[in-house]
């Protein structure tokens, strides 16, 4: 029983790892939305700036993976995300 | 390819001028630098890179230009493309036989061309990504998201429609700036060994001219 546990652990791990918002998620048009939504998605501690007309939401997943969220300021859903290699 | 003597000169008999014109050595060290700023040093997508971006489309007009209207060695007319001539050049430089040139040699004639048309490939695409906006406006957008205040940038952005294209303009973008800095490293190899083989400095035309007696 504990080996399956352990098995199922690895084998989710990596699922656990990249999420993140999906493109279309509705996360708010200000910060503190913004925020709230992208942590609660598995977006953690982002930083945001203005790039080439949209948000852009540096953050980094449990795993300390980089990545890279956009949302379109006019809707406040994400349009775009991106791994940061 | 004709070959010339131009009065005045002192690169040779039928060598490229020394120094070469003012233009042409502001220009190609303009865009030297910005190709190596923008590609290796400061942070793509921010205001400086944007700035350098729209710097490069006004040297490179500028050059375009001088290309109809500048001294002799400086127009297109003087270096036309030719594979084969740059090939033959190449097999001569290879024997170590390289004949001089009124302006640049037929394999340096191709790696420019090669440098202009990648350089405007990244600035259309720079282009292309931001909308067009001026550095200006595009720090203003900066500054008032990093204050918090989103509703400035939701005013001025456009509909998503064209992320596709943007998306593709950003790859073309990436792919193509690499591109030049692989070009710009050929071109110094390109120049280091035309150098040894016509057993003078190729640089310092480019730079200052000849040394003041």
């Amino acid at each position: 029983m504990n080996k399956l546990l352990i098995a199922a652990v690895f084998a989710l791990a990596p699922l656990t790892a990249i999420a993140m918002p999906a493109v279309g998620d509705m996360v708010g048009k200000d910060p503190a939305q913004a925020t709230a939504s992208l942590e609660k998605a598995g977006c953690l501690n982002p930083d945001f700036e203005a790039e080439d007309g949209h948000i852009e939401a540096k953050c980094h997943d449990a795993g300390m993976k980089r990545w890279e969220v956009y949302i379109d300021p006019r809707t406040g859903k994400v349009a775009k995300v991106k791994a940061n290699d | 390819m004709t070959d010339h003597t131009f009065e005045g000169e002192t690169g040779g008999a039928v060598a490229p001028p020394d120094p070469w014109d003012p233009l042409v050595r502001i220009t190609h060290w303009l865009v030297a630098a910005a190709v190596l700023v923008n590609g290796l040093i400061d942070k793509p997508g921010g205001i400086t890179h944007v700035w350098i971006g729209w710097a490069v489309l006004a040297v490179l007009a500028t050059r375009m230009a001088w290309g109809f209207i500048g001294p002799a060695e400086a127009r297109f007319s003087s270096f036309p493309p030719s594979p084969r001539a740059a090939l033959a050049h190449v097999r001569d430089l290879h024997r170590g036989r390289p004949k001089e040139h009124r302006s640049h040699n037929p394999a340096g004639t191709i790696m420019v061309y090669a440098l202009w048309a990648s350089l405007a490939v990244v600035v259309v695409t720079g282009l292309v990504m931001t909308d067009a906006r001026s550095p200006v406006t595009i720090a203003e957008e900066k500054i008032a998201v990093a204050s918090g205040d989103w509703s400035a940038l939701a005013a001025a952005s456009k509909k998503d429609e064209d992320h596709g294209l943007k998306d593709v303009a950003e790859e073309v973008h990436g792919a193509f700036a690499n591109l030049l800095l692989i070009l710009a490293a050929f071109h110094v190899g390109g120049v280091v060994v035309e150098s040894r083989a016509l057993r003078r400095n190729l640089l310092r035309p480019m730079l200052y001219g000849k040394h003041k007696a």
